[in-house]
């Protein structure tokens, strides 16, 4: 159980954190109740897929705080506008043209593009238990994989900074 | 397959090793025919590397310690206060939700909502409690009269072959079997009832000793609320606490009292108005090593920031069965005693009840035939609580003559920096090692490597004849301490002498003794597990003996002999000295099965809840029994090893003193929570008479496969009158642990309470050596300390 945490807690955290527009005060509320309920499940219905189950809890909370939240920013003015300012790169891929890494290159995109780039290289699930943590088929997750991936590609090599195609002498070897 | 392109996703699945082998090997074909999709592949797999290589260089976001700590202080459901777990559960999601709200008018609405939306919700979490309850409500009913008749008599159960059954063991007990026999059919059927246990009347006010213990933490945890509180304050409540009150940074030990019905509210209200701060945890503690984060977990729940929690009761329906590792190690029994005759009581966290309780040995009867060792049961009433019942599992090495020990190989590693320069430190290890150097024989051998001061190989193994033995005193009187650290490569040194003169089918061993000081000449822990590991693997064994107070490093040295294969023993005066190194030569170093486990399956039935008494930093998870490859404790010849389980009959209550329950909600619902994967199968219990089954595996010394001993123990109610001499000054031991470790389970233990104990447990024929007497006495001077 100690190891699960030591694990996921920082990849977990950073996961919630994106899906809550960066609030990491409440990422880690949706973290340590998603290791609650890992306390507490049947522990037939997690082993073997720890990462995929953790992942997929961990989703669905957020969501849930999500949900409330949109609620009540539709009630108060204050939050709304506080909603607005973090708003997260996601929604302004369109603005920021360079990256230095792959992983500012990687914030530009797509919401969902992100999410399972997350987890893939992040959480290291699969594209099945990817599929499965976010309701997509296998095909989708692939796709999306693939979109995501090349784009990070050609936005690095736009900036420059991103590895220059590989001459092809070198790739035959 | 159709042609693909460099652009086609399946490329990328396929530079991700995400496709079967099949396909892959069509996309390989292809591959190697095209250079655009090689180039692709390529460059896809550049990019998914530094992907990966960026995404594990974020910097580490974790939890705050609060909540950290309230995960790993983690709840466990009790039987008889299913409301708390339930209004835990309803909580901490609404808490989750409150932590978003910024004024009451939004709070309520929201709930509704929430209550409304997720009524599906993992159902599953909250059956088996919700069946435990109900079944506990049936047998409550149905044997409410019958518990109390505790009649009976002892039991021994011999040991079985796996698949035999029991024959002369199977005594049925009276009153109570007869009236529980027969299977709750309706157990099941209750789970739909969540209405809980009404408050019962056996519930009166909270111990008195519960509020005397809040107001004076341990004196052992340096943190305050941390760990180090791991005393007798009702967890859960605490737990709670500190789940719905993140922001404050350390719960008082009062407000862990049970607060009236209906300020939970106000509490989450006020909590979503304070903001929360945490310190992020350091970056360099997610970069260790997993099964070595573990390890250090368990280690520094031990030494350094408090007490290790007492495990707690569990219900079989939820938690069937008990796992753990045995434990010979008694170092925790001399270091109290340290304490105590030094006119201090020992803090909780030195005390480990089971190597108190294992101290001692106990006239189980010596195994027959080709069995390795004996496994001995009784069970009769917990002294501290005569509601509960107390199972004993006593295992008894094979005795070994020590004549008849195989030839033994021994690498003395000796600590000779300053701080050994004591009079209980290096001349301890003198005369220890020279009492047992007069009795080792001419085809031993001995080898002494020194460390951390004047480092080297003070003495090439030699055999220990009269003459050599001569040299190997003289090396022995000429041991100083101090002087410049010089040199390291201590250990290796001391494992290059074992695996030189190693002697096959013999004892190798290398005996490490120390105060602390690990400058043995591999720095990182991790680096110094692995080591002793490769080389147990050799044949070579590591026993630790620890000398010395102050820096004393007790749980590394029990780690690394655990991972040794040896075993740890603190020596504070030269009869334990002797006691460890002569009169337990054989069992100190020959080994006799390796890895042993324990499992122990309840049955639902007869069984409300259980738990085991001490061995908590030996627990297995239920998977680690039947697997192979885990490591567990070794039991050496003569040795006896003694668990203590206590047994909450159905239908008792576990904690007389829980907090009454709140009052049902009358906006909400109670609804349970969703869950990623639901559906919970449900266990019929099968009849049985049975109490429980001891499942036992371990190893030969030199082998790698495990075998497998079962035996069935039935409870035939014995009364206290019909105790062994040994179950009560087990017992007595045991309760004196739990007082020392101020364990929220010692019931009705008080210090007299363990010299009646220890007094009846006390026959001139089971004390030769005077081990029980001065436990009595170390008893009577905790009292005159604790001013009682």
């Amino acid at each position: 159980m100690r190891a699960a945490l030591e694990r996921y807690e920082s990849p977990l955290t950073h996961y919630a954190a994106r899906m809550l527009n960066g609030d990491v005060e409440r990422a880690r509320d949706v973290v340590q109740d998603t290791f609650l309920k890992l306390w507490t499940a049947d522990r037939a219905s997690v082993d073997g897929h720890l990462g995929q189950w953790l992942y997929r809890v961990c989703r669905n909370r957020a969501l849930d705080v999500c949900k409330k939240e949109m609620r009540m920013t539709a009630l108060t003015e204050t939050q709304l506008s506080m909603q607005a300012d973090s708003r997260s790169e996601a929604d302004r891929h369109d603005a920021a043209p360079t990256c230095a890494s792959a992983f500012a290159a990687m914030q530009t995109l797509p919401q969902r593009q992100q999410e399972v780039i997350r987890l893939k290289f992040q959480g290291g699930l699969s594209y099945r238990e990817i599929a499965n943590v976010m309701d997509l088929t296998v095909t989708h997750v692939g796709v999306l994989i693939h979109t995501g991936l090349k784009a990070i590609r050609e936005k690095m090599i736009a900036s420059g900074t991103g590895p220059s195609r590989v001459p092809q002498s070198e790739v035959i070897q | 397959m159709s042609a693909l392109d460099p652009n086609d996703p399946r490329l990328t699945a396929y530079a991700l090793g995400e496709l079967d082998r099949e396909e892959a090997a069509a996309i390989e074909r292809q591959i190697a025919e095209d250079e655009s999709l090689a180039a692709a592949v390529n460059e896809i797999r550049q990019t998914a590397s530094l992907l990966s290589a960026e995404f594990a260089a974020e910097p580490a976001l974790g939890l705050t310690d609060e909540q950290r700590r309230s995960l790993e202080q983690r709840p466990e459901p009790a039987l008889n206060n299913p409301w708390i777990f339930r209004a835990r559960t309803l909580w901490t999601g609404a808490g989750l939700a409150a932590a978003a709200c910024l004024t009451i008018v939004l709070v309520l609405p929201m709930m509704f909502d929430r209550a409304r939306s997720s009524t599906e919700i993992a159902r599953s979490e909250s059956q088996p409690i919700e069946r435990g309850i109900a079944a506990e409500q049936h047998e409550f009913d149905r044997t409410a009269d019958a518990k109390r008749d505790g009649s009976s008599t002892k039991l021994g159960v011999p040991l079985q072959e796996f698949g035999q059954t029991p024959t002369d063991s199977a005594i049925v007990g009276g009153a109570l079997d007869g009236a529980m026999s027969a299977p709750p059919a309706e157990n099941a059927a209750g789970q739909g009832a969540g209405g809980g246990l009404p408050p019962s009347s056996e519930n009166p006010a909270r111990d008195p000793f519960v509020g005397k213990l809040a107001a004076q933490p341990p004196a052992a945890a340096p943190s305050g609320g941390g760990l180090g509180g791991g005393a007798p304050i009702d967890q859960q409540a605490r737990t709670r606490y500190q789940l719905e009150s993140r922001s404050n940074d350390a719960p008082s030990p009062a407000s862990a009292a049970p607060r009236p019905p209906g300020d939970r509210l106000t509490e989450e209200l006020a909590k979503a108005t304070v903001t929360r701060t945490g310190p992020a945890r350091s970056h360099e503690r997610y970069r260790r090593d997993l099964h070595f984060r573990e390890d250090l977990d368990a280690e520094r729940d031990k030494g350094e920031l408090g007490v290790v929690k007492d495990n707690e009761f569990r219900q079989p329906l939820d938690e069937p069965l008990s796992t753990f590792s045995i434990d010979v190690d008694t170092a925790s029994y001399s270091n109290v005693r340290q304490h105590l005759n030094s006119g201090q009581l020992p803090s909780p966290h030195i005390v480990r009840i089971e190597e108190m309780v294992n101290y001692f040995d106990y006239g189980y009867e010596a195994p027959s035939g080709e069995q390795p060792f004996s496994a001995n049961v009784e069970v009769n009433a917990a002294p501290w609580n005569p509601e509960h019942r107390l199972v004993r599992i006593g295992l008894k090495g094979k005795e070994v003559k020590t004549d008849m020990r195989p030839a033994t190989s021994l690498v003395f590693l000796l600590d000779v920096s300053g701080s050994m320069n004591q009079p209980n430190k290096l001349p301890l290890v003198k005369q220890s090692m020279k009492l047992l150097v007069d009795k080792l024989n001419a085809d031993d051998r001995l080898a002494i490597v020194t460390y951390a001061g004047s480092a080297g190989l003070l003495q090439d193994s030699i055999y220990c004849n009269d003459e050599n033995k001569q040299t190997i005193v003289q090396r022995i009187d000429g041991l100083q301490a101090g002087g410049s650290t010089n040199g390291a490569g201590g250990i290796q040194m001391a494992y290059e002498q074992a695996s030189q003169h190693f002697i096959k089918g013999g004892v190798n061993r290398v005996i490490l003794c120390t105060d602390g000081d690990f400058n043995v000449g591999i720095s990182g822990d991790d680096e110094l597990t692995r080591f002793i590991e490769d080389k147990r693997k050799t044949g070579v064994f590591l026993s630790v003996l620890g000398f010395g107070t102050g820096n004393f490093q007790e749980a590394k040295m029990e780690k690394l002999a655990d991972h040794g294969n040896g075993m740890f023993a603190y020596i504070d005066q030269i009869e334990e000295g002797k006691k460890v190194l002569v009169d337990q030569m054989a069992g100190t170093l020959v080994t006799i099965a390796k890895d042993v486990k324990i499992q122990v399956e309840f049955n639902p039935a007869k069984v409300g809840a259980y738990r085991l008494i001490g061995y908590e930093d030996r627990m297995l998870a239920a998977e680690d029994f039947n697997d192979d490859r885990k490591d567990a404790g070794e039991i050496g010849a003569g040795h006896t090893v003694t668990a203590l389980y206590e047994i909450v009959p159905p239908g008792v209550l576990v904690d007389a003193a829980a907090p009454p329950p709140v009052d049902d909600l009358k906006y909400q619902k109670r609804v349970v929570e969703e869950e990623a994967e639901a559906a919970v199968d449900k266990n019929e219990i099968v009849p049985s008479d049975e109490l429980l089954t001891i499942k036992l595996r371990y190893k030969e010394p030199e082998g790698d496969q495990s075998k497998r001993l079962e035996f069935p123990v039935i409870d035939a109610g014995a009364t206290w009158d019909k105790a062994s001499p040994d179950l009560q000054f087990a017992s007595a031991v045991a309760s004196f642990g739990m007082i020392l470790r101020n364990s929220p389970h010692k019931g009705t233990a008080t210090l007299s309470s363990v010299l009646d104990l220890a007094e009846a447990g006390i026959l001139p024929q089971n004390d030769k050596e005077g081990r029980r007497a001065e436990f009595r006495q170390l008893v009577e001077k905790a009292r005159t300390l604790a001013g009682q």
